[in-house]
């Protein structure tokens, strides 16, 4: 029956507006709690409005190691300086409980050496981070699987460039039971394979130290435009000068050639000079 | 309940008091399912139930199961001789005098048997039938861990030892939990056939380490699992034995009664991450699963050290790094060529937007060691409009004072 119909009915109104009903139309909740990302205009198009838990995010970067923390570091760095809730057992004399600190992260096959002074910026410490190094594919599928399943570790970072879509299908099964984000990072060559995850993002460095972000796959209405997120770290700002801060606008896009040749011309008027960089600069935008 | 051992018979038996703990274990019948299902693994070959420990005793090496529903004195009498230790040792005599059974040697007249063949068989006579208190000597763990088991036949291939290597490691956990210890470090032996290969050896080992003092079977179980998977062996094996290296004391913590609540608290981990980060240590190599201690120097590549990750140091306090960190710190760093004295990386030319910031450091190790380093470090970004800044933000330094060809090289990214 079309909506347009049960909408004119007043008696279907309350059906409509019930919260178990989800229209295909309309962003969907998630039933387990979702971690913020630390960017408003993501959250407010993620399903959950959050990173999601018991399931798989999907990120396709064209390149691995380019601006994986720039996107995930506020949002994990959150995560883990968060107290894990104790259960309060019955005792007799109230005991001041120790804090217990959050599970670390399992980076599983990174592209590089995480740098952990670096990741101090966003709130990681060098307790919370333990680096798995697999030999190949086949281990670092392996050993992703086991730390999903064990829902032990705070969050799962797992690059795997090689993996197939009936290996995303198997470790989208075992995420349903892992209290955990998990983040698969994947090339970009994969956009056109249909994957298992959830949620699939194709995640970019844009212009002006902004990242860029197409969602290709949530549930819920596809996103068309792309979102462009503030992601410069803090302490960078702090370096830069003010018109770095906005480089596609100020700073020129490309060395200009050296002629093979010195050629005796008149140089060009001031004006046109000057007007070069500006007239770029208005192609740009 | 409490054990005891009778090793001085021709087949050893084990006599369990019970009588407190049956609501524990669900009841005698549910009792007696359970010992006749998992009894065989170990070894148990019979099972008997009485009133007295002798008689039980007796009834089990009758072969007769149920002493407690019917009456034991008739039962008892119709036992041979040699059910009762005490009573074997006289039964060539006790036959020439036509003793047969125990009945006819309870139909005896008790002063003179007693002269004749000693207190100590009336004694056990009237324990049986539950007539005398009995007292026992009863059993304590021993100091030591050591089991050997003889395999049925010559095993090649190395998984096939778990199953009777996990007999070794069900005694152990019974042991460890007698002594309610935990174990860190153990060792499994193993000895060739005597028909081998000369250069294969007499036989081979195995240590298995765990970071946590543990006694949990399931958990061992899988370390060794993991770690025959990986072994090969010279020669057919014969025999097993497992050692206690490294036992101390485990304090267990009590469950909680109450059922954790739905959704205030954290669900508990499947596998605690201890163990997670073990097997995997175990399968991919021990300096494969790496943990990070932070170390105070200013060249980014000694900032930090990898260890494995059961080594790692409770940290010191350090000082944050004077300038903004890269996030990703490529090791050995890339060297980028030059166009035009601009350093070039993927092609295009990056621009230099911070810097420089000048590190040098390492004079004290000597040039093998340490070597000296003089670079002057810029924040890096792709110049071309057209890719977008697809290199994203590097880190890029310049030796100094280097007659190298290359003197850009690339260290770090902002990611």
């Amino acid at each position: 029956m079309p909506t347009a119909v049960l909408a004119a009915d007043p008696s279907h109104a309350a059906l409509l507006a019930d919260a178990r009903l989800w229209r295909a139309t309309s962003l969907g909740a998630s039933a387990s709690p979702c971690i913020a990302s630390g960017f408003g205009a993501l959250d407010a198009q993620l399903p959950g409005g959050g990173w999601p838990t018991r399931m798989l995010s999907e990120i396709l970067q064209a390149q691995a190691g380019l601006c994986e923390w720039r996107l995930l570091g506020p949002a994990l760095g959150r995560l883990l300086q968060q107290q894990a809730p104790q259960p309060q057992p019955m005792r007799r004399k109230p005991a001041t409980p120790a804090p217990a600190a959050r599970p670390p992260l399992l980076l599983v096959n990174p592209p590089q050496q995480p740098h952990l002074p670096g990741l101090r910026a966003h709130g990681i410490t060098p307790q919370q981070l333990v680096w798995v190094a697999p030999a190949n594919a086949l281990q670092a599928l392996w050993a992703t699987e086991q730390a999903i399943k064990a829902n032990a570790a705070g969050a799962v970072l797992a690059w795997l460039p090689e993996a197939r879509p009936a290996q995303i299908r198997r470790l989208q099964a075992a995420a349903l039971g892992s209290a955990a984000p998990v983040f698969l990072f994947r090339p970009l060559a994969v956009q056109t394979q249909s994957s298992a995850a959830p949620l699939r993002l194709i995640l970019s460095p844009g212009a002006d130290w902004q990242l860029q972000l197409h969602i290709l796959k949530r549930r819920g209405p596809a996103h068309a435009q792309a979102l462009r997120l503030e992601a410069l770290p803090a302490e960078l700002a702090a370096l830069l000068a003010p018109r770095q801060l906005r480089p596609a606008t100020v700073i020129a896009p490309s060395i200009p050639a050296v002629p093979k040749e010195l050629s005796h011309e008149p140089k060009p008027a001031p004006s046109a000079v000057l007007a070069r960089p500006a007239a770029r600069a208005a192609s740009l935008q | 309940m409490t054990l005891l051992e009778d090793e001085q018979a021709e087949s050893p038996a084990v006599l369990l008091e019970l009588g407190a703990s049956l609501r524990l274990f669900g009841g005698l019948r549910a009792l007696h399912r359970r010992v006749l299902r998992e009894g065989p693994a170990y070894g148990v070959q019979g099972l008997a139930w009485a009133p007295t420990s002798l008689g039980a005793l007796a009834l089990a090496r009758a072969g007769i199961v149920d002493g407690l529903t019917q009456d034991l004195t008739p039962l008892l009498d119709s036992l041979p001789l040699h059910s009762l230790s005490a009573v074997a040792a006289h039964a060539p005599m006790l036959a020439r005098l036509g003793c047969q059974r125990l009945g006819q040697l309870r139909a005896l007249p008790r002063g003179p048997t007693a002269r004749r063949f000693g207190a100590a068989l009336l004694q056990a006579l009237d324990q049986a039938y539950g007539q005398a208190p009995e007292a026992h000597a009863w059993v304590v763990a021993p100091e030591q861990f050591r089991a050997r088991l003889e395999l049925p036949y010559r095993i090649e291939n190395a998984p096939a030892l778990s199953h009777y290597v996990e007999q070794l490691l069900r005694q152990l956990c019974a042991w460890l939990a007698a002594r309610h210890a935990g174990i860190k470090r153990l060792t499994l032996a193993w000895q060739h056939d005597a028909m081998r290969a000369r250069e294969a050896g007499s036989g081979g080992q195995l240590s298995l380490g765990t970071a946590d003092t543990t006694r949990d079977f399931g958990h061992l179980a899988r370390l060794m699992r993991e770690h025959l998977a990986q072994l090969t062996l010279q020669a057919p094996v014969g025999e097993l034995s497992l050692c206690a290296d490294e036992v101390l004391a485990l304090q267990e913590h009590s469950a909680s009664l109450l059922p954790p609540n739905g959704a205030g608290s954290p669900e508990q981990p499947r596998e605690p991450l201890n163990q997670l980060l073990e097997r995997m240590a175990v399968r991919l190599g021990p300096e494969r699963v790496r943990r990070a201690r932070l170390r105070e120097d200013h060249r980014p590549e000694c900032m930090q050290d990898w260890l494995a990750w059961g080594q790692v140091l409770p940290p010191a306090s350090m000082r944050p790094a004077l300038q903004p960190q890269p996030s990703w710190l490529l090791e050995p760093p890339l060297a980028l060529k030059t166009r035009r004295d601009q350093p070039v990386h993927q092609g295009q030319v990056l621009q230099l937007l911070a810097g420089p910031q000048r590190i040098e450091g390492g004079w004290w190790g000597g040039k093998a060691v340490d070597p000296q380093v003089q670079r002057d470090y810029f924040l890096a970004r792709s110049s071309s409009s057209a890719s977008n800044g697809l290199s994203g933000l590097l880190w890029i330094y310049q030796e100094r004072l280097s007659t190298a060809e290359q003197r850009w090289f690339l260290h770090g990214v902002f990611a």
